[in-house]
C-alpha cells in the first residue's frame, strides 16, 4: 500500500499543526509514518535536520513500543525525551504514525501533552482519509 | 510502504540493506554517502556500537529528480547483522519499498547467508509479504577476498526462489558494484510505484 | 546426504556415514567435535573443499527449472537512466577540504 496525499490533505494537515503551535508554543511539530516518513511539518526548524529526526523518531518510538511489550504493557502514550533547551514529545496518532514535537522554555510538558491530545484527535479523521483513499 | 506527496511533488521510498553481521552493509552506505555526486547535503546517521557494528541500524536519506519537477527520496537504512537483533531487524525492515541483501562471498559465511535470508523471509511474513511481494536484488559481496564462493553457489543458496533477481558481484570496501546495486533496487522501486499509481 | 544439505550453506556427516560412504579424499579434511556414539558424532566438513569437487554443471542442474525473472527488474530497464545516482571521482572530503 502507498500513502498518496494531496495538496487538500497538506493544507488541512497544516492548518491543523499550525494551530498546535499556536496554542502550546511548541517550537516545531511534525506527523511522522512509522517508517520514518514526514507526512508534514510545521515550525522552526534551525539547525534541525529534518530527514535524520523522522527516522530517529520513528526508530526510537518502535523500540519503546516494543519495550512495553517486553514488561507486560500495550504501549507507552506518549513519550518525552527532556533536554538542557529542547525536549522532543512523541505520541501515536491515529493508529497510524507519530506526531513529533520538538519544545522548548516557551512552554511546559504538561501544556504540550494537552494540546496533542486535541490535536491527535484532529488529526484521526484526515489521516484516516487519506489511508483509505490509498488503499 | 512508499508514500507519494502530490502535493509537495515528491515521492519517498525506504530501502533496507539487509544480510549477516559484518557482510557489508554500512560499508555500502559509507561508500554512497561519500560519493555520491548530487550537491544536496546528505547526512548519515548511524547508531553503532564501541566496535563499529550496527546496533540498530544506519540511515542515508538520498534523492533525485524522475521527471522534472518531480522528485524520488529514497531512505536507505542498513539493519544490524547479527543474529540476537532480531527484533530491532523486524523494527526497521517495517515499511521497506525495496531489499538489498549482501552476503558474504566468503566459504565459512554461506551458512550464516542462508539463515540471513531466511530470517528475512519470516520477518516479511510477520508483515504480511512474501519475498515475491517486494523488489529486492542480490549483492555478493567481499569478492577480493581469496577463496570465495562461486556465484553459481551463491544463486544456488540465495536465488531460488519463484522469481530470480539480479545479483551483482561486489567489493564494497573499494566501492566496486555499490552504485550498479544502489541504483538497480532505486529503478526496480520506482517501476512497482510507478506501477501501483497506474491502477 | 551431501547434495541434500548443499543448500544449507553448510555440510554436517555422522561418523557412521563417512565410514560406510565417503570418499577417503573428504576424510582427510575432517575436523573432530565433541561425542562418543558414532552414531551421533556430527563432523563439520569444510564447505569449500566440498564445492571445488563439485561440478558446475550439477549445481545448474539443481536449480529451479521453471523460474522466471523477476518482472521488476525488467520494468526497471524502461526507467532506466530516469533514475540515477552518479558516483563522483573526488570524494567528499577532498572536495570539503578544496572549499575551504
Amino acid at each position: 500500500m502507498n500513502i498518496i496525499i494531496y495538496e487538500g490533505d497538506k493544507a488541512k494537515l497544516e492548518a491543523i499543526l499550525t494551530g498546535f503551535i499556536e496554542e502550546s508554543s511548541a517550537r516545531l511539530a511534525m506527523i511522522v509514518d512509522n517508517g520514518g516518513m514526514i507526512l508534514t511539518r510545521i515550525g522552526d526548524f534551525n539547525g534541525i535536520d529534518i530527514q535524520p529526526l523522522a527516522a530517529l523518531t520513528a526508530g526510537s518510538y518502535a523500540s519503546t513500543q516494543a519495550l512495553a511489550k517486553v514488561i507486560g504493557e500495550n504501549e507507552f502514550t506518549g513519550v518525552t525525551h527532556q533536554g538542557k533547551r529542547n525536549s522532543i514529545y512523541i505520541s501515536m496518532v491515529a493508529n497510524f504514525g507519530l506526531l513529533v514535537v520538538v519544545f522548548d522554555a516557551n512552554t511546559t510538558i504538561g501544556m504540550v501533552r494537552l494540546s496533542a491530545r486535541d490535536t491527535a484527535k484532529k488529526l484521526g479523521p484526515v489521516i484516516a482519509g487519506i489511508i483509505s483513499r490509498s488503499r | 510502504m512508499a508514500q507519494i506527496n502530490i502535493a509537495e511533488k515528491e515521492i519517498t521510498v525506504k530501502i533496507v540493506y539487509y544480510g549477516p553481521g559484518m557482510s557489508g552493509k554500512t560499508t555500502n552506505l559509507l561508500y554512497v554517502h561519500q560519493k555520491i555526486s548530487k550537491n544536496t547535503i546528505t547526512d548519515m546517521v548511524s547508531i553503532a556500537t564501541e566496535g563499529d557494528r550496527t546496533l540498530y541500524f544506519d540511515f542515508l536519506p538520498i534523492e533525485t529528480d524522475i521527471i522534472p519537477g518531480f522528485k524520488a527520496k529514497f531512505q536507505l537504512y542498513t539493519v544490524p547483522g547479527q543474529v540476537q537483533y532480531d527484533a530491532t531487524r523486524n523494527l526497521v525492515l517495517n515499511g521497506a519499498d525495496g531489499v538489498v541483501f549482501v552476503a558474504d562471498s566468503q566459504w565459512s559465511r554461506q551458512k550464516d547467508n542462508v539463515e540471513s535470508f531466511e530470517n528475512l523471509k519470516e520477518n516479511l511474513a510477520k508483515q504480511g509479504f512474501t519475498i515475491n511481494d517486494i523488489p529486492y536484488v542480490l549483492e555478493y559481496n567481499k569478492r577480493d577476498i581469496e577463496d570465495t564462493a562461486r556465484v553459481e553457489y551463491m544463486d544456488y543458496l540465495l536465488n531460488r526462489e519463484e522469481f530470480k533477481v539480479p545479483t551483482f558481484e561486489s567489493i564494497a570496501t573499494e566501492g566496486k558494484g555499490v552504485f550498479d546495486v544502489l541504483n538497480a533496487i532505486c529503478r526496480m522501486v520506482v517501476a512497482k510505484i510507478l506501477k501501483d499509481v497506474k491502477r | 546426504m551431501i547434495l541434500d544439505q548443499l543448500e544449507n550453506g553448510h555440510i554436517v556427516l555422522t561418523a557412521d556415514y563417512i565410514y560406510n560412504q565417503v570418499p577417503i579424499e573428504l576424510v582427510n579434511f575432517i575436523s573432530a567435535e565433541q561425542g562418543r556414539d558414532l552414531q551421533q558424532l556430527e563432523l563439520m566438513i569444510p564447505l569449500a573443499d566440498v564445492m571445488k569437487q563439485v561440478s558446475p554443471s550439477l549445481i545448474a542442474a539443481h536449480m529451479p527449472k521453471d523460474q522466471e525473472d523477476s518482472h521488476w527488474a525488467s520494468e526497471a530497464a524502461a526507467i532506466g537512466s530516469e533514475v540515477t545516482f552518479e558516483e563522483s571521482n573526488i570524494d567528499k572530503k577532498t572536495k570539503e577540504k578544496e572549499e575551504q
